[in-house]
């Protein structure tokens, strides 16, 4: 009884991605840095922009609007689908999260850390190993990319079993960037963020029309 | 009669009854919602639904706050902080049980 309890609790969470929304974030933000990081390729050879602080400056002039955009656009089918359709759901933001919640956070961040560790370990010796240590140091940094989207489609898309053909999709797009593209971090990283971020609005945007087809367009509360 | 029959006749029977313990449940982690939310949530009709929710604010546990978003009315619902005392007892008493 107790799991179907944990179960009823950990709803609302999964709620929060029933359109699609936080995905669609994601992929936001992953275009964004790979867009920051093209245009810091860019202004690298520049003499003033692509120095100091106005080479930090610049790229983020990209980025920041970029997010805000995002979030402005997220918001706005919150309000105007999810709400009115589905419902409405304020979560506890001031009070000490759940159990669950705590250890889905531990989960994530706990791959995030262990890909960047595995990524600067294997990366420390770039300089002095062979290609195939760099691609090893690349492939792993990415993977940890799809491991992290695994989690979450594991975690949110048990309605969506499509969603583990992205998975397969991202995994080989990963697998070419590095048979394709060229060593050094900045030939690889920035069209790695472009797809792993197009793969993600994918994803939210088949979740948003799954969730418009199958559910009922404004159903208005009565008053009581 | 047993240890774990006379267990369960000591749990809260506000929110032992199944559809009761649904919503709190709910609304256990969130802030609050809308009515709505939780027909989406429970898949109770509003009948049903609303006289569930009528038990629970009788009983302090819930706080139901009629109002408008925009022109569409709203009701908004949400825990009570004795709700959440009683929730949580419940299911440390759940615990032990099982």
């Amino acid at each position: 009884m107790n799991d179907e309890l944990r179960d009823y609790m950990g709803r609302p969470k999964k709620y929060e991605n029933i359109d699609g929304t936080v995905e669609m974030a994601f992929g936001v933000m992953f275009l964004s840095i790979g867009l920051m990081g093209y245009l810091q390729n860019a202004l690298s050879e520049h003499p003033t922009w692509g120095k100091g602080l106005p080479g930090l400056l610049f790229p983020s002039a990209v980025f920041i609007p970029m997010v805000w955009l995002g979030i402005w656009v997220l918001r706005l089918v919150k309000k105007h689908v999810t709400w009115p359709r589905t419902g409405y759901v304020a979560y506890r933001t001031h009070i000490r999260p759940p159990r669950w919640t705590g250890r889905f956070v531990i989960a994530v961040a706990g791959m995030v850390v262990a890909g960047v560790a595995v990524g600067l370990i294997l990366g420390v010796g770039i300089s002095r190993v062979g290609s195939a240590h760099r691609d090893l140091a690349r492939a792993g940094y990415l993977a940890d990319y799809v491991a992290i989207y695994a989690f979450l489609v594991f975690f949110w898309g048990g309605k969506h079993p499509w969603k583990w053909l992205i998975v397969l999709v991202m995994a080989l797009g990963f697998l070419v960037i590095c048979l394709v593209v060229p060593h050094g971090i900045s030939n690889w990283f920035p069209p790695s963020m472009l797809f792993a971020g197009l793969m993600c609005l994918l994803s939210g945007v088949g979740t948003l029309l799954s969730y418009l087809r199958h559910t009922q367009p404004p159903a208005r509360e009565e008053a009581k | 009669m047993n240890e774990t029959v006379r267990a369960i006749s000591e749990l809260n029977r506000v929110i032992h009854e199944p559809g009761r313990l649904i919503i709190v449940a709910l609304l256990a982690t969130i802030e609050e919602c809308d009515f709505l939310y939780l027909l989406h949530e429970t898949e109770m009709s509003k009948g049903n639904l609303g006289s569930h929710l009528a038990r629970l604010e009788k009983a302090g546990y819930v706080e139901i706050e009629k109002g408008y978003r925009g022109k569409v009315p709203q009701t908004l619902l949400r825990l009570t902080p004795t709700g959440r005392v009683a929730f949580d007892a419940y299911r440390e008493r759940l615990k032990d049980m099982f």
